[in-house]
């Protein structure tokens, strides 16, 4: 199966599940020259939303990835809370965030998106002045780098 | 590293285009572009894993490493990274 995690996120969005692209993708979108096997969204954690959610997930077939490859539904409650949920879908892999850093979640991080068109969709993507300053907290190399990049994206923007 | 190198190098038919060349790139390409191109590094990814994988041989009992025969010669892989 080879991933298409645009396809996936346009599910997403056709579904009017409230998201904001996070993590890597979220780096794409914005121009950064970085690539990712996976698409991060911090979901708002409402009832009427996880539902939406939920609907999607089933359609994708998705389950949990489980180092004991036991196939396990995605499950509602879980998605209600603040942790995260590591999914895999028929469109490639997705991790569902109740919150972020610092217990960041969907409300928290607002201020800190900036608004994309995507295939004619509108789509909230967490900024790049956010994302590389949460990579610079992390004490990993791989983050590091990312913010490094992330850095030099946002100056080649006039931004940094 | 691989990855970057391939991507772009298909991308701007440049062997090594460099960081600010494709940041400038980047910048003239729609959310959809970027997405797609993201999509096309995953895919060219995924499909070399597997091409490399695919041309190791079985590794004999007790082995620590198997030999590929790569087009760049042969290449011997640790098996705790397979």
């Amino acid at each position: 199966m080879t991933p298409n995690l645009t396809e996936l996120l346009l599910r997403l969005l056709d579904a009017r599940v409230e998201l904001i692209l996070a993590g890597g993708l979220a780096a794409v979108a914005q121009g950064a020259p970085v690539t990712t096997f996976d698409v991060d969204i911090v979901h708002r954690r409402t009832r009427e939303n996880v539902d939406r959610l939920v609907g999607v997930l089933a359609s994708l077939h998705a389950f949990v990835r489980d180092p004991a490859q036991r196939k396990l539904a995605p499950a509602r409650e879980a998605l209600l809370g603040p942790g995260h949920n590591l999914l895999v879908t028929d469109l490639g892999p997705l991790d569902c965030l109740g919150a972020i850093e610092g217990g960041l979640d969907f409300d928290g991080l607002l201020p800190f998106t900036v608004d994309l068109s995507l295939s004619g969709r509108s789509l909230k993507v967490l900024g790049l002045e956010k994302l590389a300053e949460l990579k610079e907290r992390w004490s990993d190399e791989e983050s590091k780098l990312r913010a490094v990049i992330l850095r030099k994206t946002l100056r080649s923007q006039g931004r940094g | 590293m691989l990855l970057f190198v391939t991507v772009v190098a298909g991308t701007l038919s440049k062997p090594e285009p460099s960081e600010d060349t494709l940041l400038q790139h980047l910048r003239t390409l729609t959310v959809d572009e970027r997405l797609a191109w993201n999509d096309a590094a995953v895919a060219a990814a995924l499909e070399l894993r597997r091409a490399f994988l695919e041309s190791c041989p079985v590794p004999a009992a007790g082995a620590a490493s198997v030999r590929s025969n790569t087009e760049h010669g042969p290449v011997f892989v640790p098996l705790s990274n397979r």
